[in-house]
């Protein structure tokens, strides 16, 4: 499955690689959801996200000529999507105001003020603190996974895992005691 | 038994249960446990914290970004086809044969002209050879 999955985006490449614009759609339109909600969580913002995975796609339709078409595509892509991320965080600080979640949504039995709890939790996080809880959480990498899209080592994962989930704890220990 | 920090036993939990590989054996993150009420509450909370993100997944967008996108690239590659290049080498090839005559001597302004063909090659290819691509190295 995985496989017939990297056929798929292998053969979009290739035509992107000579100008066919009709085959990056296929990629933008296979991983546009999975770069926003990952934009969305490193920046806090929704906005800023849209800007961010508009600005990482259109560096990867460039880039695509040096990209290992071996490999899988998101993994590679994600590392330019953080790219555009922190440079766009780099320019704009402010935070907005929180009155919706934007990066979490509730599951069915969830109660709402948890989950408004928890998103401003992470909210409060810095983006990198953000990136990696959201990514062991949300998407349940492991842990060479998250080495490898943070492109640093497994120790320094472990560690920054530890330290977010810990700053996470403390954010959330209003709601952890309710 | 080793000198275990909190630190390291609470790291080694959290790999654990995680499903990663442990550096510590259950029987020594146990028996730190039994004798530490401090990383007993802290493998508590964190269990709870566990348990929040069981309710929440991570919100998803419906926005597509194609038409944006697709817009950007239009803008960036004008739409070139073989002719232009053909059109290049055919001027390029002209003046080199005009230079060849024995009794030819073109001024200063017609000796420019192959690097004025490319400088135009290049405006209308928006490309700038002089560019450094910095874009792939990843910034923090």
């Amino acid at each position: 499955m995985v496989r017939a999955l990297m056929d798929d985006d292998e053969i979009a490449i290739e035509k992107c690689r000579s100008g066919d614009r009709e085959a990056f759609r296929h990629l933008v339109e296979k991983y546009q959801r999975q770069a926003i909600s990952h934009a969305t969580a490193i920046l806090g913002s929704r906005e800023d996200a849209l800007d961010a995975a508009q600005e990482a796609f259109i560096d990867a339709f460039k880039a695509l000529k040096q990209f290992d078409s071996s490999r899988p595509f998101y993994p590679w892509f994600y590392v330019l999507l953080r790219n555009r991320c922190f440079k766009l965080a780099a320019r704009k600080r402010e935070t907005e105001s929180i009155d919706e979640t934007v990066i979490v949504a509730p599951n069915s039995t969830a109660q709402s003020e948890r989950i408004l709890a928890l998103e401003n939790a992470l909210r409060s996080l810095d983006m990198e603190d953000r990136e990696i809880v959201t990514l062991k959480y949300f998407d349940g990498l492991s842990y060479n996974e998250l080495a490898e899209r943070l492109q640093i080592p497994k120790g320094t994962v472990m560690s920054r895992l530890f330290h977010a989930r810990k700053k996470l704890q403390a954010k959330l220990e209003r709601v952890v005691a309710a | 038994m080793k000198d275990l920090t909190c630190e390291k036993v609470l790291i080694a939990m959290m790999a654990a249960a995680d499903g990663e590989s442990a550096e510590l054996s259950p029987e020594e993150m146990k028996a730190h446990l039994s004798a530490c009420a401090g990383c007993r509450d802290e493998a508590v909370r964190m269990q709870q914290v566990n348990e929040i993100f069981r309710e929440a997944t991570r919100r998803e967008s419906t926005i597509d970004l194609w038409p944006a996108i697709d817009g950007r690239l239009v803008q960036r590659s004008p739409r070139i086809g073989w002719q232009l290049y053909a059109v290049v080498g055919v001027l390029l090839l002209g003046y080199k044969l005009f230079e060849m005559l024995p009794e030819a001597d073109p001024g200063w302004a017609i000796r420019l002209a192959p690097l004025i063909i490319f400088g135009a090659l290049l405006v209308v290819l928006r490309e700038n050879p002089f560019r450094i691509n910095t874009e792939l190295v990843l910034e923090k």
